[in-house]
């Protein structure tokens, strides 16, 4: 047989949202996100698909987490794949997302990026790393209306028990709906629970056009092995590290970042002995430096610093 | 012999669990891990029964652990260092081995020593093997996506114990105490501590008595997880230090029959401090809250008596 | 030579772990396995050799104890029976797939209900896909023999895994047999130091059993199946050197006996290969145009061994000594394996199943009479009415 497979298997219509969001405490609003629009197109007669990445969870505090959705006016027959292949739109519940974290990747030529964010389009698009396939950015400041949903409920596949679309995830939700025709705002509306925010969310974001990419859409990618069974580690068994492990890199995590001011340190080392990650360091003179590639922006240092030497700064106010 | 750390200045620099692992911001397990690496140092053969300090840690198949590291079942954490400890024992008997016989530390999580992993601990302890035990307490299943085990406090929601029409309070079974429960009826055990985050250094040293003590030792270090306990992710040392300030997690050791408070808190400030500052208890009623109030003021007599025989907090119904 | 003892199948099974130095044992008692684990502690308390002996809390702490000490780079040995088998199976896989050589002596038992000791291959067959060498012995000699032959095959750099070294409860375990123990030298010969780089060691620090993703899952796996095909080679060298050294005369895979020019043969594994060979001899002294073939290695499942041996046959009886309720055929394992080995050949071989000896009940010569017979007349009419018979109930 001769065929191509990505021809072979082309589902033509068929939308793929990606949601990116952190863990623990957005979860929740970008499983609202997909389960929304899914719920309003299945109203509508579609075949849809809405789910977490399992391979994301565990989530943990701060890490980039994403839910998928996949709506079809056929039955979907790439249902039990991992990952949404190559989504049309990509929502971010959370600004900082944009540094350091690929979120456009394997996007859709002509793709539909969403950002709950307060700033600038433009000001957001120089952190986007691969720009080429984005089509169209949206910008709509969803936590000025709404609150981020933190609850356990609705984990692991479980029914969530505080209802679909109560905060954050409505207003996005509502934001994509005017970004690309996927369902009609009515049967949207009918899918969340804070209807006033979906119906912000769709009426407030601004819709920015970037790129004009040619190519058609590309649909099926075929698996890369990553790895081979003679280049994986014998047993999966890997030298222990020496100063840091390189394997999960984590400074993309945070969402503020820590700011010492020198002049109030007093040298008492707290930070540097409570921080989890190991993120501050030790300087010779016996003060501290604190090591941005692992940090988290948990905070801790802030909250054990008898001094007030250290203050939580937005990640995104600083371009590098 | 490791020596005793007497300030922070004092606390060596190298690290034995580096940066780089895929645990919450501001998880309180991993800032145990950090500590008790940091204590025991190069010589030291660590086993992670399942568990976050597991998945988390070793994510994507690699780890931060700088000394020699293995995974073991959720069930078997005593069984495995057991097995770890007597291979050193015969192969420097017999000469198959010329190096320093290495600690061998346990880090288990509260369902790994307290209920699935309660028999290996046990027979660990009975057999007297040489080994470091360390229970991360986060009162939870947490890995799995926080369900209840047993140190999950009374009243706190968790998936397995949400909190609804038919279940008030969430959570209705009284925790066990694990360090009570091992304390008594091991003849061998040498050397048994609680500890916190909270104090860092009584931590480590802990860590290091349990490392001094020629047997088998436990300590039990209660270590605030936000996720599970739904609090902002820099509060998690405040809450070790509230949590010892209210009485909810007490600091002890037992050291040749005798127990020793390793801190008191000056005032005992009333539990509702505690739990106004957790999701976890933020269905509880003010009924709910007195009940624990009883229950840490019982805990809190039995501790300052001279334990010497079986000690029981009696439920509360 | 060594000196020829008459002793059981446990008692020869501890010689062995004597003999291979072993480092650390952990302990559990159940029926009929017990007696190994008494013998090796007398030893120890007699001086007659050093090893750490663990008395773990049960069986799954048993595996757990010996995963451990493995790990830490030293030979090991455990054992169990029946559901001491299948209690500790949360660990099978975690040994094979961190690649650490431990051995496990299985002397077989039903599974409960009811608690009843007899011997029954099902407890350790339940083990079968865990990716450990496997086989069974059949006389306490074979049981020394296995011992040795298995911590060579498993400690092998090519292979490194763990094994179950089988023995039927009672029939092997408790009879006596005559023994011919080997000298140390010989087993220096044959058995190098158990040496593993993939260890915990404080003077080159590993992490072992990292977490991996879904992606990571085939070529993980696949090591394993390399390292399953890697031990057939491995299998039939240390087969060769053994017979050599120590004087025996096995076959790695499988025996044939009196198979010249039957018409029909028994296929089967463990003691009551014996009878039915007993059976066979008789048999023939009656003309009877029939043979035995014996599987000598369960685990890897040698497929084209089988094949080659009993494709030459009209019609082979599959003696199952499990119970495997449900299975495709309706017969027991190994008839479903010889099928697939056999598969190749159509409908020139004819296979039928017994499932015999459940229970612990023995396998009477005159059962296995009523099996060649029902063979005699599968080849007479050239038609198998029935896929699998459960002995007696069905014969």
């Amino acid at each position: 047989m001769d065929y191509e497979a990505e021809k072979l298997f082309e589902e033509p219509g068929m939308i793929q949202i990606t949601t990116w969001a952190r863990g623990v405490l957005q979860n929740k609003d970008a499983r609202d996100v997909v389960f929304a629009l899914a719920n309003a197109a299945s109203k509508e007669g579609k075949y849809v698909q809405a789910w977490e990445n399992y391979v994301d969870l565990p989530d943990r505090v701060n890490v980039p987490v994403r839910s998928y959705a996949k709506i079809s006016p056929k039955p979907i027959e790439s249902r039990y794949i991992y990952e949404n292949e190559n989504p049309d739109v990509v929502v971010l519940t959370e600004e900082t997302l944009v540094k350091g974290v690929s979120v456009l990747e394997d996007l859709k030529p002509g793709g539909v990026l969403i950002v709950n964010t307060k700033r600038d389009s433009k000001y957001i698009l120089q952190f986007l790393d691969d720009t080429s396939n984005l089509g169209m950015l949206g910008c709509v400041d969803a936590t000025g209306v709404a609150g981020y949903v933190k609850t356990l409920s609705g984990a692991e596949g479980a029914t969530d028990a505080s209802g679909i679309g109560a905060g954050v995830g409505a207003v996005l939700a509502g934001a994509i709906a005017k970004a690309k025709e996927i369902v009609k705002l009515d049967d949207l509306l009918d899918a969340v629970k804070n209807k006033e925010a979906c119906k912000y969310g769709y009426e407030n974001v601004k819709l920015m056009n970037v790129n004009n990419p040619n190519e058609a859409a590309s649909a099926v990618k075929t698996r890369e092995n990553k790895y081979g069974y003679d280049t994986l580690p014998f047993a999966g068994t890997v030298h222990s590290p020496k100063k840091e492990n390189k394997g999960m890199v984590t400074g993309s995590w945070k969402t503020k970042r820590p700011v010492f001011d020198k002049d109030r340190c007093k040298g008492c080392l707290m930070c540097w002995l409570d921080c989890p990650d190991g993120a501050v360091l030790k300087t010779d003179e016996g003060f501290v430096d604190f090591d941005l590639k692992y940090c988290k922006g948990c905070g801790i240092c802030v909250a054990v610093c008898p001094a007030g030497a250290v203050t939580m700064v937005p990640e995104l106010d600083f371009v590098n | 012999m490791l020596e005793n750390i007497k300030t922070i200045k004092n606390v060596p620099d190298e690290e034995y669990y580096v940066s780089g692992h895929r645990t919450c911001a501001g998880c309180g397990p991993a800032l145990v891990y950090r500590l008790v690496a940091k204590a025991a140092g190069p010589n030291t053969i660590f086993l992670g029964p399942t568990g976050c300090m597991y998945v988390a840690n070793t994510s994507y198949g690699c780890g931060p652990f700088a000394v020699p590291w293995m995974h073991t079942q959720i069930t078997n954490g005593g069984a495995v260092a057991s097995g770890v400890e007597s291979a050193f024992k015969a192969m420097i008997r017999k000469g198959k081995y010329t190096g320093e016989r290495p600690h061998v530390i346990v880090m288990a999580g509260d369902g790994g020593s307290s209920d699935i992993g309660l028999q290996a601990l046990s027979g660990m302890l009975y057999r007297g093997h040489d080994v470091l035990f360390i229970c991360y307490d986060n009162e939870s299943y947490a890995n799995t996506g926080i369900q209840v085990s047993p140190t999950t406090p009374w009243g706190a929601v968790t998936t397995f114990t949400p909190s609804g029409s038919k279940a008030e309070e969430g959570n209705k079974l009284w925790p066990k105490d694990n360090a009570q429960l091992i304390a008594h009826g091991h003849p061998e055990l040498k050397y048994l501590a609680t500890a916190s985050i909270a104090y860092p250094i009584d931590l480590m040293n802990k860590v290091r008595k349990g490392l001094n003590a020629q047997g088998p030792a436990y300590l039990h270090i209660q270590a605030p997880c936000p996720k599970g306990w739904q609090f902002d992710s820099d509060k998690t040392i405040e809450m070790a230090k509230l949590a010892v300030d209210t009485g909810m997690f007490q600091l002890y050791e037992l050291e040749n029959g005798k127990y020793t408070v390793t801190h008191t808190p000056k005032k005992r400030r009333p539990v509702k401090k505690y739990i106004e500052m957790q999701g976890r208890f933020s269905h509880l009623k003010p009924e709910h809250i007195e009940k624990m109030q009883r229950f840490v003021d019982e805990k809190q007599k039995a501790m300052e008596v001279e334990v010497t025989a079986i000690s029981q907090v009696a439920p509360i119904n | 030579m060594g000196k020829k003892r008459l002793i059981t199948g446990v008692v020869a099974t501890a010689e062995a772990v004597r003999l291979a130095d072993v480092d650390v044992i952990s302990s559990y008692p159940i029926r009929p396995y017990t007696g190994i684990m008494s013998e090796l502690a007398r030893m120890i308390a007699d001086g007659e050799f050093d090893a750490e002996f663990v008395h773990a809390e049960g069986e799954h702490a048993q595996l757990s104890v010996v995963y451990g000490a493995s790990a830490a780079g030293a030979r090991t040995f455990t054992g169990s029976a029946g559901v001491g088998v299948t209690y500790a199976m949360e660990v099978y896989s975690p040994i094979s797939g961190e690649r650490l050589p431990v051995q496990m002596a299985i002397a077989d038992r039903t599974l409960d209900p009811p608690g009843d000791f007899g011997s029954e291959h099902t407890d350790a067959e339940v083990c079968r896909d865990q990716c450990w060498i496997q086989g069974w012995a059949a006389t306490p000699q074979e049981a020394l023999d296995l011992t040795l032959l298995y911590y060579r095959i498993g400690e092998d750099a090519n292979v490194l895994l763990p094994q179950y070294a089988c023995q039927d409860g009672y029939f092997v375990s408790h009879i006596t047999g005559e023994v011919d123990v080997p000298e140390r030298a010989q087993v220096r010969e044959f058995l190098p130091p158990y040496k593993n780089k993939h260890k915990l060691d404080i003077y080159d620090p590993q992490i072992i059993g990292a977490q991996i993703e879904p992606n990571m899952g085939p070529p993980l796996q696949y090591q394993r199946v390399l390292a399953m095909r890697n031990a057939k080679k491995v299998i039939k060298d240390a087969y060769t050197d053994y017979n050599r050294i120590f004087g025996r005369n096995y076959s790695p895979f499988v025996e044939e006996y009196m198979t010249g020019d039957a018409d029909v043969v028994i296929f089967l594994q463990g003691a009551h290969s014996q009878t039915a060979i007993d059976v066979a001899k008789r048999l023939r002294n009656h003309g009877e145009k029939v043979g035995v073939v014996r599987l000598r290695t369960y685990r890897p499942f040698p497929t084209e061994e089988v094949r080659d041996a009993l494709s030459k046959f009209k019609v082979v009886g599959v003696v199952d000594n499990s119970a495997n309720f449900g299975i495709a055929g309706g017969g027991g394992d190994l008839l479903t394996e010889v099928r697939t080995a056999l598969y190749d050949e159509g409908d020139k071989v004819k296979t039928v199943g017994f499932v015999a000896g459940l229970g612990g009940e023995a396998i009477t010569r005159d059962e296995f009479y009523r099996m060649f017979d029902k063979l005699q007349d599968v080849a007479k009419t050239g038609k198998v009415s029935q896929n699998a018979y459960w002995v007696p109930f069905e014969l």
